[in-house]
């Protein structure tokens, strides 16, 4: 079913759930690995993921199809995420290095992370980047987002995001062959 | 993971070791997580909606206590600026008619000469009318009526009062 017919049935009373439902079982995924990259620990990744179907749920009635129902629901995603990431920041009154320490911690206990060394480094030298150029890099790499998409997801310039894309892969292949 | 050509050859372009590694996701999940995750959104949603039934009274007294709250703040308000209006002028008639002379000194102001007036006072009595009548005392009060009848009784003709009465 096409995100639109979903759209059209969740607004429904008597279809709400079905479509809801079967949004949730289309998109969950994505969502969850955009959030779990960006968090890295499971117990919050699985929060923010309840928080954005929960908002899904309260604000797609009046979801207005200007954008796409994907682009939507990635946005309300990064809020999540970086929000979450804030208030971990000013909780612990941490600096920007002390939460990537954290994130890198929890890479390290191995038992949250799969794959082998390689997997390890790169997912280390992701943390290194600033939070917003993370959101993009994992965009790009992982979710293989077109610009176009992103721009209306981060609400930034096509060249903004085609620069920070760039200066992101430069720093992790730098991280990747120094520490090689 | 589909690899889209223009952005494997957008990153081989710019970082190389990086475009030749395998990309997958790094995490693992708990078993049957996203199997059971709907489920679990949807309980937490229906838990999220279902409110304590209040009743047709429960939707009506907040309205009303709010309403009532705010009236009564006005009341007090209100109350408040008419006690502090209606207070000033009363206060204002009630020292305008302490000040008033009395019938009798009116008489006297208006027929004694003032040099006579002022001869016999007492030196209690050399302060201006007004101010005087102010710091009156009841007792005070009387015994200057007293002074003055038996003044206009000892200086004035009679002819003189009973023409003006």
């Amino acid at each position: 079913m096409s995100d639109e017919e979903i759209i059209l049935h969740f607004k429904s009373t008597d279809t709400r759930s079905y479509a809801f439902n079967l949004l949730v079982r289309k998109y969950q995924q994505k969502l969850y690995w955009l959030l779990r990259r960006m968090v890295v620990d499971h117990d919050d990744a699985d929060d923010l993921l309840q928080n954005v179907w929960i908002k899904v749920w309260q604000n797609l009635e009046n979801f207005k199809a200007e954008s796409q129902l994907y682009t939507w629901l990635y946005r309300i995603s990064v809020n999540e995420a970086l929000s979450h990431l804030d208030k971990k920041k000013r909780r612990f009154f941490l600096p920007l290095g002390d939460v990537e320490a954290e994130l890198g911690n929890k890479i390290d206990t191995g038992n949250t992370i799969s794959g082998d060394e390689l997997q390890i480094k790169l997912q280390k030298a992701i943390l290194k980047l600033p939070e917003k150029q993370r959101v993009v890099f994992q965009l790009r790499y992982y979710d293989e987002m077109p610009y176009e998409q992103m721009s209306k997801v981060l609400d930034t310039s096509v060249g903004a995001l085609k620069a920070s894309y760039h200066h992101a892969a430069k720093k992790i292949e730098a991280f990747i062959v120094g520490t090689d | 993971m589909n690899q889209d050509k223009d952005i494997h050859d957008e990153l081989q372009g710019i970082a190389p070791h990086l475009s030749r590694i395998e990309k997958v996701e790094p995490f693992e999940v708990p078993a049957s997580y996203f199997e059971e995750f709907p489920a679990r959104v949807r309980d937490i949603i229906a838990l999220k909606e279902a409110k304590p039934e209040t009743g047709w009274l429960g939707q009506w007294i907040p309205r009303y206590s709010y309403i009532a709250a705010s009236l009564c703040f006005l009341l007090i308000v209100g109350g408040f600026l008419v006690v502090k209006n209606t207070g000033t002028p009363s206060a204002i008639v009630a020292a305008s008619q302490q000040t008033k002379a009395t019938p009798n000194d009116e008489y006297v102001i208006e027929h004694v000469d003032e040099d006579v007036l002022m001869e016999p006072l007492p030196a209690a009595n050399q302060e201006t009318q007004a101010t005087k009548v102010k710091q009156e005392t009841p007792a005070v009060k009387n015994h200057t009526s007293n002074v003055s009848e038996q003044y206009i009784l000892e200086n004035v003709e009679e002819s003189t009062i009973t023409e003006e009465l």
